[in-house]
């Protein structure tokens, strides 16, 4: 009988064990061959497109046969926070799907593993009909992976006559690679000013100074901080998103230099302006007056937790309603008090030069596999959420109980909501940020207004407004990088490689000896051109001369 | 006529026997598929995916659709700059974790095996395996913590004892005796689990003899207990060859920071950069094959030089 039960017990164990395997494989094949079949139609679609060019059809009443559309949303890990499926998705869903007889499926990508997450599924043949990155060198990749494929302007503008309004002059623009109509667009207000740098307030009056607004004042801040035994100035690790030359800049800046170094992929390794700028840090180095172990701050958590443990005196961040930057310093240094800081990194003979964001905020790209009634269905959905009434719900959720409208009819988020209509940590961004970047109000006061309002930890409103101020005062300083209309592809080659010389490069520059800059920079500059800066350089200069770029004024 | 059926007989005997092993058995056998399945989809069916090796690779194209180029991927990656500097470290990280890390785990089990106070013996055994069960991120950050320069525990003892500080993980040279330490400690207990299990098989007889001839402890370790797992430890040596070119990738990831790249770029470290950051897979998986190749050939060779030498070999 025992022997009997144990046999029992085998033999169902064998069979659940195989039954799931051969599920699993089962599950992975159907849904393969449903991504084939949908690459069938999309290419028996476009053929009969091609024939019948410019006539599209009305699915305006709706949709004769369900379609699913799939829609990427970046996955920020917040607690507690579905980002597939939630109430907004559902109201989505509701409120569009329901109406054209569409199926709106949200894909998760992980935001801190995006790239990755996005070839994968296209590798798969699953990706997400639209395909999208924040920086167009990225997208560029997508496009030469055969991932994307063109759009037509006039089908756009059949299907979503409001959002091609909003955008068409962008779209058209920047839209454009090797001569196809590759990218469409967010839309983006390219003044911000969100990312902050403070200083310790606590700290200057004890050695008796004020906000430094150069590099050389905050040399000296620095020095008497040292004397005094208190910390170094914040550095973190310049490892990607390449902006630490512009400071460097100088007097004017020089359009041709300018166009051909600022990448924020590739760093400027062989310019002058950054051989300045690692001369000016080893100096700093060497005195002792930025942090000594800069080069372990590879992510802004060790530069943060620095800062409020008190080992270093500035700090740089996107500032949010709930950042934990001041509670955490209050509770460690009750004393402690921050000071809106600029400039302090850029020596006096230069201007504050700093990175423009072109006029787009998300680039997308719909997927190759995409068929015509997917775009179609596409399309709608971007028009529909560019309706004011869906954006601002989807941006402020329900009006009495997410938030109340103030007297400048600015939305006042109610403190602590906890309702089921409750946004995402950021506000929804992930979803709406399809159609627009930022939340905008057509009106720089206004949103100056709803920025203390939505942004400001409480008692720091006045960061906000200083840096409005700053950014203000410094808008002639701005440089948006060259977009190219042709891809350079020595970048896509080369740039890993290149990062990881010039994090080795660079490191080594700031920590020599002084006497020792030199001949350490020039060894790594012919190292750097040699393992393919040059080739950058040069297909640059040829995009430029013969014109493959978009012309800034 | 007579033979014929006598023949026929047997066979239907021993199909029946094979019959009645397998109504009595065919369970076990049930259990054995899914491992077995396991083997063939993930070891076996992803060598199709060394193809990429071969081809100009594009993800939305795929195996099928995108351009093969022969050994076009093998030229570029033998010509890259980063390609030399990889197999120097690769070799110079493995060969000394070869001298230092490999007798570390023989010379701890024989001292195992001469403590007599079990509970003593036992307590020190599951010590020495716990940092097998770390994963190299937290070991990288615990190294951080005891060996930084600023705020490492060891150098604040080593400050408050009068002397500089040492950079143990930010100057090359340190960081290499760093990197080869902790990877001792990590794999040193954990790698004496095997030498135990041969040593327990050495015949209590041989140690009687010994000690009748008068050997001492230290006599009888070296002349009876090592001479017995030669063996084993010539298999693990033959294994651990076959390692020299790869290596833990890990390891350096959680060991490196942007001072110390002296030692750093290696293999694994150039198929990550290549196929993971800068999503290039044909150079990546062509770098992979050609690590392995290697793999394969130093396993062989060692085989064949054990056997020479009268040993059993791993084949």
């Amino acid at each position: 009988m025992r022997k009997a039960m144990k046999k029992a017990a085998a033999v169902s164990l064998a069979a659940v064990m195989s039954a799931s395997v051969l599920a699993a494989c089962g599950g992975s094949s159907s849904s393969s061959v449903a991504a084939s079949s949908g690459s069938t139609d999309s290419t028996g679609g476009e053929s009969s497109s091609e024939s019948t060019a410019a006539e599209f059809t009305d699915y305006s009443a709706g949709f004769p046969e369900r379609v699913t559309i799939e829609i990427p949303v970046y996955d920020r890990g917040f607690e507690g926070w579905n980002v597939t499926d939630n109430y907004y998705t559902q109201w989505i869903q509701q409120e569009f799907g329901e109406k054209y007889n569409v199926d709106v499926k949200y894909v998760a990508i992980s935001r801190s593993n995006e790239v990755q997450d996005y070839m994968q599924l296209i590798a798969a043949g699953t990706a997400p009909d639209i395909i999208y990155h924040y920086d167009m060198p990225q997208a560029v990749a997508y496009y030469n992976e055969g991932a994307i494929q063109p759009v037509n302007y006039d089908e756009i503008a059949f299907y979503a006559p409001d959002y091609w309004a909003n955008m068409q002059e962008t779209i058209e623009t920047y839209g454009k690679l090797d001569g196809e109509n590759a990218f469409i667009f967010a839309a983006r207000n390219p003044f911000q000013y969100t990312y902050v740098n403070v200083i310790r307030q606590d700290w200057l009056d004890q050695v008796g100074m004020e906000v430094p607004t150069t590099l050389e004042e905050m040399t000296e801040v620095a020095k008497a901080w040292k004397e005094a035994g208190l910390g170094t100035i914040g550095l973190n690790l310049w490892q990607n998103s390449f902006t630490f030359a512009y400071p460097f800049i100088g007097e004017t800046a020089d359009q041709n230099d300018v166009s051909l170094y600022l990448d924020l992929n590739v760093a400027s390794m062989t310019w002058d302006v950054t051989k300045a700028c690692l001369q000016a840090y080893n100096t700093l180095y060497n005195e002792g007056l930025v942090d000594p172990e800069f080069y372990l701050n590879t992510d802004d958590a060790a530069w943060k937790a620095k800062f409020v443990s008190g080992e270093v005196g500035t700090y740089a961040f996107y500032i949010s309603k709930n950042t934990d930057v001041f509670s955490s310093l209050k509770a460690n240094d009750p004393n402690a008090e921050v000071a809106f800081v600029s400039g302090y990194n850029v020596p006096a003979d230069s201007h504050n030069y700093y990175y423009e964001y072109p006029a787009y905020g998300m680039v997308m790209g719909v997927n190759t596999n995409t068929s015509d009634e997917e775009r179609a269905a596409l399309y709608m959905f971007l028009n529909w959420m560019s309706q004011p009434e869906n954006l601002t719900f989807l941006q402020n959720g329900v009006e009495g109980e997410n938030y109340n409208l103030n007297e400048d009819g600015l939305p006042v988020p109610v403190a602590d909501f906890a309702g089921e209509s409750k946004l995402s940590n950021n506000n929804n961004k992930d979803y709406w940020c399809l159609v627009q970047e930022t939340v905008d109000y057509g009106d720089e006061e206004l949103n100056l207004k709803a920025n203390i309002m939505n942004l400001a930890p409480e008692g720091y409103e006045n960061l906000i407004q200083a840096a409005y101020d700053s950014a203000k005062a410094n808008l002639d300083y701005g440089i948006v990088s060259t977009i190219y209309t042709k891809a350079v592809e020595s970048s896509a080659e080369y740039s890993a490689d290149l990062k990881a010389l010039w994090v080795e490069g660079y490191v080594k520059c700031v920590t020599c000896k002084p006497e020792e800059f030199d001949a350490t920079y020039e060894e790594y500059c012919q190292e750097y051109l040699d393992a393919g800066y040059q080739e950058i350089l040069d297909e640059k200069q040829s995009l430029m001369d013969e014109g493959a770029y978009i012309k800034m004024d | 006529m007579k033979k014929d059926t006598i023949s026929v007989a047997q066979k239907t005997a021993k199909k029946n026997a094979f019959a009645v092993y397998m109504r009595d058995n065919w369970q076990l056998y049930a259990m054995l598929l899914l491992p077995m399945l396991h083997l063939i989809v993930f070891k076996y069916l992803s060598y199709a995916g060394l193809s990429v090796a071969f081809m100009d690779y594009k993800v939305a194209k795929g195996f099928f659709e995108s351009e093969f180029v022969g050994f076009e991927i093998f030229e570029k990656i033998f010509k890259h700059r980063d390609f030399g500097v990889a197999v120097r470290n690769t070799l110079l990280l493995n060969v000394l974790d070869l001298i230092f890390s490999f007798p570390m785990p023989i010379i701890l089990a024989l001292l195992l095996n001469e403590i007599r106070v079990k509970w003593f013996k036992k307590t020190t055994q599951t010590m020495l395996y716990l940092p097998h069960f770390l994963s190299w991120v937290v070991i990288g950050s615990v190294a951080y913590q005891m060996f930084g320069l600023s705020n490492g525990v060891v150098n604040a003892l080593i400050a408050n004892a009068g002397s500089s500080p040492i950079p143990f993980l930010q100057e090359d040279a340190w960081w290499l005796v760093t990197y080869v330490i902790i990877g001792i400690w990590q794999t040193m207990g954990w790698g004496t689990i095997i030498y135990l299990a041969a040593i327990t098989n050495v015949n209590a007889e041989l140690y009687e003899a010994a000690k009748v001839d008068g050997a001492n402890r230290w006599q009888q370790c070296l002349n009876v207990t090592l001479p017995c797992i030669r063996s084993t430890v010539v298999i693990m040596l033959i294994m651990q060859l076959g390692k020299v070119m790869g290596g833990s990738f890990e390891r350096i990831l959680a060991l490196s920071n942007a001072k110390v790249t002296e030692f750093t770029t290696t293999i694994p470290v150039l198929v990550y950069r290549w196929g993971i950051q800068s999503s290039k897979f044909s150079d990546s998986t062509a770098l992979g094959l050609f690590q392995s190749v290697i793999g394969v050939a130093l396993v062989l060779i060692a085989d064949r030089v054990a056997k020479k030498l009268g040993e059993d070999g791993l084949l």
